[in-house]
């Protein structure tokens, strides 16, 4: 009621002490195709789910889930469009430490310093928040690390999530078969497993993408080792 | 716009920039912001060497200048080395200065050439180190640090700057050695020495090394070194203090008076 007054404007608080547009922006990222984040013993998992809305469509031209650095890589839900934007940031922050540093960046700081990003998009003039929420993969050290990025600006570090749409029963499936001992390839299986739990037709290998973070690294997997794992499954 | 420029308005991202310092810049690499600023059109060595003694008439100003300084690792870690004297030009302005900052319990710093200069870089560093842990919540790396020290220098190339300085600590790689300067140059090496005695330091240490040292041979290597350069080099002098970085951090050995020892060992030499 006194709260729709309040929901145009991003710099204004509502009387209830929210900030509707970023509620707002969370509903976009809600609506988006679903992704699932699993951290392993060994490694860390990302998955998203790839369709296209034609089989026209070119989809070995555009990814979703893309390396940041090489040890870094991120996958999102929501705006494909905004993705591409931080996507782009991400990858000039982590070279501008390095310029400083030479060292790679730390998982945790670009986390941080992206989010930084996407909280000066909630408390400028003229802009909208970013409709995406981010997972964000790393391997530091001999440590793997998996990261939400919310269009808020907050950030949380996650042993396994869901994202986009259905998230809630996401979220539960991987509470149930959570566990700390799983190996990557456990975890690849797991998040295959929750995403076919809200898709709709048959899953194949083109229509999901994996990635894998490491301690040789971040990769996406090739349509051939998703198809064999998919196998598997069945 | 026109009606932009009479408003007054500034767009969101240039605001910020105002606020943060962080608008938009054509040649921003992301490495650190300068310091202090220097005006433009200025040259700083060129107006240094003016005012030295090589220049015209009138006062002179000496920089404090040498030194000997010396580090090299071995088996169980790096020994670092050096002497306590601090010139201005055949003035000694001090006997006992001290030539190692202790940046953390696991980083040390030497200082060579301009007193000043080393001093304010070497304790900013000490900064930025202590920023880093804060951050990152694990210590610096020995090669992070030197890197942060190097870019400093870079930033004002050409300006004037004279420090010659080695960065020695032990992190997850292990025991860790680089050399900066004011050039930029940042190397990792197993043994260096700077300052204007340091030749003598290296003649001495570079035919003393072995690879199985036990750690008081070690040690009197370091001393032997930094002595002979002070027993030649007229810049250099006073106490040798000498350090020794290991896995759990370093400790001082030992802070000897350079006129003691070299008669220690001319004793073992004639």
């Amino acid at each position: 009621m006194a709260e729709r007054g309040y929901s145009f404007s991003l710099t204004t608080f509502s009387p209830s002490g929210k900030l509707v547009q970023i509620e707002y922006a969370l509903s976009a990222v809600a609506a988006g195709a679903p992704s699932v984040g699993i951290k392993a013993s060994n490694g860390v998992v990302l998955a998203t789910e790839k369709k296209q809305k034609s089989i026209l469509y070119d989809e070995t031209s555009v990814h979703k889930v893309e390396p940041i650095t090489k040890h870094i890589g991120m996958v999102y839900s929501g705006m494909g469009p905004d993705y591409r934007v931080l996507l782009k940031k991400a990858r000039k922050l982590a070279q501008q430490y390095f310029l400083v540093y030479q060292e790679p960046i730390p998982t945790a700081q670009l986390v941080q310093r992206i989010s930084s990003v996407m909280q000066e998009y909630t408390q400028s003039g003229g802009v909208r928040p970013f409709g995406v929420s981010l997972l964000i993969a790393g391997w530091d050290d001999a440590c793997p690390f998996l990261f939400q990025s919310d269009p808020s600006g907050a950030y949380f570090a996650w042993k396994a999530t869901a994202m986009g749409k259905n998230y809630m029963s996401g979220k539960t499936f991987l509470e149930k078969r959570y566990n700390m001992d799983l190996e990557v390839d456990d975890a690849i299986h797991t998040a295959i497993l929750t995403l076919k739990e809200s898709f709709e037709g048959q899953m194949t290998e083109d229509n999901i993408e994996v990635g894998i973070c490491t301690e040789t690294g971040f990769r996406r997997l090739t349509t051939a080792e998703v198809k064999d794992y998919l196998a598997a499954i069945v | 716009m026109a009606l932009f420029d009479v408003s007054g308005y500034k767009n969101h991202l240039e605001l910020r920039g105002n606020i943060l310092g962080t608008g938009v810049r054509h040649f921003n690499f992301g490495t650190t912001n300068q310091e202090f600023a220097v005006p433009a059109g200025m040259d700083p060595s060129g107006f240094l060497k003016s005012c030295s003694r090589e220049g015209q008439g009138g006062v002179s100003i000496d920089l404090n200048h040498g030194t000997t300084t010396l580090a090299f690792k071995f088996r169980h870690g790096v020994i670092v080395a050096v002497d306590s004297r601090a010139s201005a030009g055949s003035y000694i302005a001090s006997k006992e200065a001290n030539k190692v900052i202790e940046i953390n319990p696991y980083l040390l710093g030497t200082m060579s050439g301009s007193a000043a200069d080393c001093q304010y870089w070497e304790r900013l560093l000490a900064k930025e180190c202590r920023l880093y842990k804060l951050r990152n919540k694990k210590r610096i790396s020995v090669s992070a640090a030197s890197k942060l020290l190097c870019n400093m220098m870079l930033g004002y190339r050409g300006m004037g700057l004279s420090m010659g300085s080695m960065i020695i600590g032990w992190d997850d790689k292990g025991p860790g050695l680089y050399y900066v300067d004011d050039n930029g140059t940042r190397l990792s090496g197993r043994m260096f020495s700077t300052g204007c005695g340091n030749s003598y330091a290296y003649g001495v240490v570079d035919s003393g090394y072995h690879e199985d040292m036990t750690v008081e041979e070690a040690y009197e290597l370091g001393r032997r070194g930094i002595t002979h350069a002070t027993h030649r080099d007229a810049y250099s002098g006073g106490v040798v203090n000498l350090y020794h970085m290991q896995e759990d951090g370093w400790i001082k050995v030992c802070k000897e008076d350079v006129s003691e020892l070299i008669h220690r060992y001319k004793k073992g030499m004639f």
